[in-house]
């Protein structure tokens, strides 16, 4: 059975998922374009590497292929995929450990551009959004593995505090302990570098 | 945590839980009629929601990462074509019978054609052996033939010219052999003379 991608646009991701453990491969094909730009810019954002945020996005979609019929209906896939690509990214920090120690000090140069919406505002005020947005990237990224994931998953992913427990496994108290936490640690940096309107 | 004189201890996970929107409408309730009271509350719930806007302003954009345009439909077809993504007990036996016959008919394969390499290696040794003996037996043969009509024509000639050639051979076999016992007795004669 092959339909036209435009089919599946309509399609739900329980639905994507019943239709691709069938074997059709344009559901999960679909399933893969859905859900592409979150999760690089999630896995991004807790590896920060680019050619490693890929690589890694790409086999978490295997991973997900290959556990689909694992996939129970009642939660969320959104959420499933999100705790696949959260052990995932975690085991790689924990694999590249010492490697990312030494180069956290370089990490500063291999940034990329930050796409900035420049709706009516002036270059000086352009570049100092983006000189801000820069900050903030960097503040999250010196952050502990631990609370950098959750903030990434609470702020960039928009996930409730019951899906970050789903995703982490941690308890409810210790997410919002962490999050509290890590909030206030990202506070201090601001106000130890200066900036004092965050 | 945050105190005031009039009221309660305040905590700042409350705050933060407030402004994620994950109190319950009890705690909601609750926290905002504390909220009216409690004035360093205030001033941290307006600190932390600017806070949070600009860390969600910033974090909901995309960072910038460049995702190639076939990126899903590459996933796909790696993900498809992975042994390991094989979600049935009933598809992992179809792929063990396909290996099954696939590893026979490469064993048959490379059978054959060892085999074709083999006779075809031995055949050639063989030949190559039975050239050498046929080239030597031939040699042989002919030296033979050659020494047999040499022999025929020598002693054909010897007996066709004396007509005592018999006689005379029988004499010349006897003399030779006298000959031969003579000098052993001497030497046997010589020894013993030499010991005593």
């Amino acid at each position: 059975m092959i339909a036209s991608p435009t089919l599946w646009k309509d399609a739900t991701d329980r639905d994507l998922v019943a239709t691709a453990t069938t074997g059709v491969e344009d559901s999960f094909e679909e399933l893969v374009r859905r859900y592409q730009r979150p999760i690089s810019a999630y896995v991004y954002r807790m590896v920060g590497d680019y050619e490693a945020a890929l690589d890694l996005t790409q086999e978490i979609f295997i991973k997900v292929y290959g556990s689909l019929a694992r996939y129970r209906s009642e939660f969320k896939f959104s959420t499933w995929i999100y705790k696949i690509a959260h052990n995932s990214a975690v085991d790689h920090l924990r694999r590249n450990a010492g490697r990312e120690r030494s180069l956290s000090s370089g990490i500063e140069g291999d940034q990329y551009e930050l796409p900035i919406e420049s709706g009516g505002l002036s270059p000086e005020q352009e570049s100092e959004r983006k000189e801000r947005r820069l900050e903030i990237e960097g503040v999250v990224r010196s952050l502990p593995n631990a609370y950098r994931e959750l903030i990434v998953l609470r702020h960039s992913q928009d996930l409730t505090y019951e899906e970050i427990v789903e995703v982490t496994g941690l308890p409810l108290g210790t997410v919002k302990n962490r999050l509290f936490r890590a909030r206030e640690m990202m506070r201090q940096q601001f106000l130890g570098r200066g900036i004092t309107s965050v | 945590m945050f105190m005031d004189n009039d009221n309660p201890p305040c905590q700042g996970e409350q705050i933060a839980a407030y402004l994620d929107g994950e109190l319950d409408a009890c705690a909601g309730g609750f926290f905002e009629q504390h909220l009216l009271e409690c004035r360093l509350c205030n001033t941290e719930l307006n600190m932390q929601r600017l806070f949070m806007r600009e860390l969600d302003a910033t974090l909901r954009l995309d960072p910038g990462l460049s995702v190639p345009s076939n990126f899903a439909q590459i996933v796909a077809a790696r993900a498809q074509s992975d042994m390991s993504g094989l979600r049935h007990g009933s598809e992992h036996k179809r792929a063990l019978r396909f290996c099954l016959i696939l590893s026979l008919a490469s064993f048959a394969l490379l059978g054959a054609a060892a085999s074709k390499a083999v006779f075809f290696t031995g055949r050639t040794m063989a030949s190559q052996i039975f050239g050498i003996f046929g080239v030597l037996w031939t040699t042989l043969y002919d030296a033979a033939v050659g020494l047999t009509v040499i022999s025929r024509v020598i002693s054909g000639g010897f007996i066709r010219e004396s007509p005592f050639a018999g006689l005379t051979a029988l004499l010349l076999a006897l003399g030779v052999v006298l000959l031969s016992l003579l000098i052993s007795s001497y030497h046997r004669h010589h020894e013993m003379r030499l010991s005593e």
